[in-house]
């Protein structure tokens, strides 16, 4: 909700879109980036890990599980790759002047875009591993 | 003088809480789902310390990703503010996710003993 404020006062905050953030702003933002970047290739090399046990299980004939650390591999890097552009965006704030604001909302909308798809992943292997659960009790 | 975001870019925002509060309850119920798999010995080969650890993982995941969303909220419920919620979410990111390199870090330890002392799982 908008206070009145924002009507009686209409200077005392602004829509500049070449609004700058502060070196304290970007130092919290170099923050963010560095933990993105970490998120991201941890993920995806704990997916490669899983998808490589996964072709082991394959060469062994174990394929149920080879399809249950295939999907958790998958799941694994999915979420890694959400992390990749919002932190190559945000970077950007870091090293270019003037477009502050849009590499922030571009980086909003690729994170949300991001979790959308990990939604997608997350929800199937959900649904795959209750499935297995249920299976499993019932032997 | 403070940046407000515009509605357009307030939609934003909201889309992005939305998306997070659905990954949090997804990573949660996934992560329960393995440690009620670990607990319960449902698979011999499953009872291992890999199993625990991704569970834990995701529950720990859950709740990072739970952790900045209040902040991103203020950012469209409120006015006046909206640069310093922004940082708060931020901050939030940076100091918390630190425990998810951690717990990531020991997972891709034991991903790779596993891999190559040829543990079924």
């Amino acid at each position: 909700m908008k206070s009145s404020n924002q009507v009686n006062n209409p200077n005392q905050h602004h829509h500049d879109e070449n609004y700058e953030f502060t070196d304290s702003d970007r130092t919290n933002i170099s923050g963010v980036v560095i933990r993105f970047i970490t998120n991201a290739l941890l993920l995806v090399l704990s997916g490669v890990f899983n998808i490589t046990r996964a072709l082991f299980h394959v060469s062994r004939g174990d394929y149920f599980p080879s399809v249950v650390v295939l999907t958790s591999g998958f799941v694994f890097m999915a979420m890694g790759f959400t992390f990749f552009n919002p932190a190559d965006n945000l970077r950007k704030i870091l090293i270019t002047k003037g477009r502050d604001i849009e590499e922030v909302m571009t980086a909003i909308t690729e994170l949300a875009s991001g979790f959308g798809r990990l939604t997608f992943f997350l929800m199937a292997m959900l649904i795959f591993e209750i499935i297995t659960t249920t299976f499993l009790f019932q032997q | 003088m403070s940046y407000e975001f515009s509605e357009a870019q307030n939609q934003k925002f909201r889309k992005l809480t939305r998306s997070m509060n659905r990954v949090v309850i997804l990573l949660f119920l996934v992560g329960l789902n393995a440690l009620i798999q670990y607990y319960f010995d449902v698979v011999e080969y499953q009872r291992n310390l890999t199993l625990l650890l991704e569970g834990l993982a995701y529950l720990l995941f859950s709740l990072m990703v739970y952790l900045p969303i209040p902040r991103f909220k203020k950012i469209f419920t409120t006015s006046g503010r909206d640069v310093e919620e922004l940082m708060g979410a931020f901050n939030v990111m940076s100091r918390n996710w630190f425990w998810a390199n951690v717990s990531l870090g020991l997972i891709v330890i034991v991903e790779s003993l596993k891999l190559f002392d040829g543990t079924t799982f």
